[in-house]
């Protein structure tokens, strides 16, 4: 399976755009009681390209095929775990993409179809394929 | 013959053997050629500039460099440079930029890398050059613009890449701008249609007796002087010397074996789609080909710029890469069909015409508000708006390398009976490393300071990144400086080692090649040797010639 690439181009983009224009974004999410793997799921603008990455990704890494387990290895250790669980939308939001950052320059990252991602949102794609069943 | 006539002259007019005479005689009227012969205007001694072509292309003439290549696809050799008054510069694209400092560094992750001298020893004739390339003033680093009203570069981390210039140059002509300064010089001569065949030295090789010569299908003749220069370019020099083995069978020069090897390009990574940047705003203003400014110091001499990416000297060195240049071209958008309605919109607000589908926008645009409502800001300030999608283009040094190399068919003869070219370009598993890492490199830094994300193509990351490669036709390395005489060709006076009163003009002296185009340090390098040719010109004869 190929992603198409001008698709993808565009989803990327938007969900990019997400993560830089807080205000836009904070309408999204809004519930901070619903399951941490949810919660991350929201933070795709466009979930549809969330999934196809997420599914490529399952197919090539050696990655637990549950959605609670991925959550727990994009938080680290229980203490990060607590963290992300107790984050509002727009801290959510902030602490993933400043450790999507950090993944980029300890050199955590895949390529998924060509695209170098960090592991972090690689994995968050995953939840989000495995979310959609 | 002696003496000087202030036009061009036809060498097909010469008589049968005759002895044309000078001081110094050029070889070759390109960029080397043409700015020695320009810094020799009006010196005490007359000078003598051979050109194998006529003052346009003419299709007999540029069949002469014909050659096979046997290495690393190419277009055919005659496509790749031009032999008329001019040289390549009639067709080069002219981005300048010099050499950057470790270009002439010896890098120990780098095998035989190293000039014999450092920039700084260059870097007042790259002053010196940037007028005779009509650019602006000696600045190309993007502190040295500042008050220039530059756009800011992007953010990235400034330990791993720096946002440096290059400039265009019109792209200057040298046969067109610098005909009517030759033409008057009351010391030079300019022969057209005067093909070199043979260098023919002493008896013991060690230095020039006179060179051997002809029109295509007319008699031979001779030309003598107290000196000799080469620029040929940076394959012909090399063919000329390989040629002139009738005294010593390697050639001329080539005791070192090393005549015609060490040939480098700049691969080039374009069109073939290497890589995509994906950004929800990228800054790429400064990263635009072709952006006006005027430098505070010098605002009567406005400069054409071009922004891009260079690696730092500590990224090259902690990472064992040859160096590298970054270009980030704005790509078509997709068109959004709610910002198409907001500028339908626009429209309407200027013209008092609503469009007829009027709510049909009203529902683009109000589906896309997230995109629309990016753009308020650009259409007031009158702005571009960022990028959203950039196609990465990128460029590599080479590293230096024996095997890859030009040398003589032994079957194949051009018009005038000389010995073709085989063309042999190759490449080493460096080279295809530091390929590889650019595009990889880029998708980090982007990606550690949310600009973006980058898709790099399969190819690049597999066993033959170079199956996306395009050649940039810059051909250099193969006459190499060297102080040491087994390990190059010429001096660091760009003087042969092993002759006397010979020279080498042009990119086939660079030992290492960098990333930036070559004209710039052509040009510099030939202003450079013009300054040693008058000092050598002021001993006595026996000092420079040798046994005759």
């Amino acid at each position: 399976m190929t992603l198409a690439r001008r698709t993808l181009l565009k989803r990327l983009a938007g969900a990019a755009l997400l993560c830089h224009v807080p205000g836009l974004a904070a309408r999204a999410e809004s519930v901070t009681a619903a399951p941490l793997p949810e919660r991350l799921v929201r933070l795709f603008a466009h979930r549809e390209s969330a999934v196809v990455v997420g599914r490529r990704y399952l197919a090539l890494a050696h990655e637990p095929a549950d959605a609670a387990a991925l959550a727990a290895r994009v938080a680290g250790n229980p203490r990060g775990y607590a963290r992300l669980c107790a984050a509002d939308a727009v801290a959510l939001r902030a602490l993933v993409a400043r450790q999507e950052r950090r993944d980029f320059a300890a050199g955590r990252t895949v390529t998924v179809d060509g695209w170098v991602l960090s592991l972090t949102e690689a994995r968050l794609c995953a939840i989000a394929a495995l979310a959609r069943g | 013959m002696r003496g000087c006539a202030c036009v061009f002259a036809d060498a097909r007019d010469l008589e049968r053997n005759s002895e044309l005479r000078a001081d110094v005689c050029i070889v070759g009227g390109g960029a080397a050629g043409i700015t020695l012969a320009r810094e020799l205007i009006g010196q005490p001694f007359d000078v003598c500039l051979l050109e194998s072509g006529g003052l346009e292309l003419d299709v007999p003439t540029q069949m002469l460099c014909r050659g096979a290549s046997v290495g690393v696809p190419y277009l055919p050799l005659e496509a790749t440079r031009l032999r008329y008054f001019g040289g390549t510069t009639n067709h080069w694209g002219g981005a300048s930029r010099p050499l950057d400092a470790i270009d002439f560094e010896r890098r120990d992750w780098v095998p035989e890398s190293g000039w014999p001298f450092g920039r700084a020893q260059l870097e007042p004739y790259y002053r010196r050059a940037q007028p005779l390339l009509e650019l602006g003033p000696f600045a190309y680093e993007r502190e040295d613009w500042r008050g220039a009203g530059l756009a800011p570069p992007a953010d990235f981390d400034r330990r791993v890449l720096r946002s440096a210039l290059l400039q265009n140059s019109p792209p200057t002509r040298f046969g067109k701008v610098y005909r009517d300064a030759l033409e008057r010089a009351p010391n030079i001569r300019v022969y057209l249609h005067a093909n070199v065949l043979e260098i023919e030295t002493a008896p013991d090789g060690a230095s020039v007796r006179r060179l051997r010569a002809r029109t295509l299908g007319g008699p031979p003749f001779y030309a003598r002087a107290r000196l000799y220069v080469l620029a040929l370019g940076g394959i012909e020099n090399a063919r000329l010397l390989l040629l002139s083995d009738r005294v010593r069978p390697g050639g001329v020069g080539n005791g070192s074996g090393r005549v015609g090897r060490y040939f480098m390009e700049h691969p080039h990574f374009h069109h073939s789609k290497p890589a995509t940047l994906v950004s929800p705003g990228f800054p790429h203003h400064f990263y635009k080909v072709r952006t006006r400014a005027v430098h505070p110091a010098a605002p009567d001499r406005p400069a054409e710029v071009w922004g891009f990416l260079a690696p730092t000297a500590a990224t090259l060195r902690e990472r064992g890469l040859l160096n590298f240049g970054i270009a980030l071209v704005q790509a078509p958008e997709e068109p959004i069909a709610g910002i198409e309605s907001a500028r339908a919109f626009k429209r309407a607000a200027e013209t008092g015409a609503w469009p007829d589908d009027f709510w049909r926008h009203v529902g683009n645009v109000v589906a896309d508000l997230d995109e629309v409502a990016l753009y308020p800001y650009h259409w007031l300030t009158g702005r571009e708006p960022p990028a959203r999608r950039l196609d990465v283009a990128f460029w590599t040094e080479q590293r230096p390398n024996p095997d890859s190399r030009v040398y003589l068919s032994t079957d194949e003869r051009d018009a005038l009976g000389q010995r073709r070219i085989v063309f042999d370009w190759r490449l080493t598993e460096q080279d295809r490393e530091t390929m590889r890492a650019v595009p990889a490199l880029l998708a980090h830094e982007v990606g550690k300071v949310g600009l973006g994300r980058v898709r790099i193509a399969p190819e690049m990351a597999g066993p033959h990144p170079e199956s996306m490669l395009q050649p940039s036709f810059h051909h250099m390395g193969t006459t190499r400086m060297h102080a040491d005489p087994r390990r190059g060709v010429v001096d660091a006076n760009c003087r042969m080692h092993e002759v006397s009163n010979l020279y080498v003009a042009g990119s086939s002296v660079f030992p290492a090649v960098g990333q930036a185009n070559p004209t710039i340090t052509i040009v510099a390098l030939a202003i450079r040797l013009a300054d040693h040719l008058k000092q050598v010109l002021r001993r006595p004869p026996e000092t420079i010639e040798g046994k005759r």
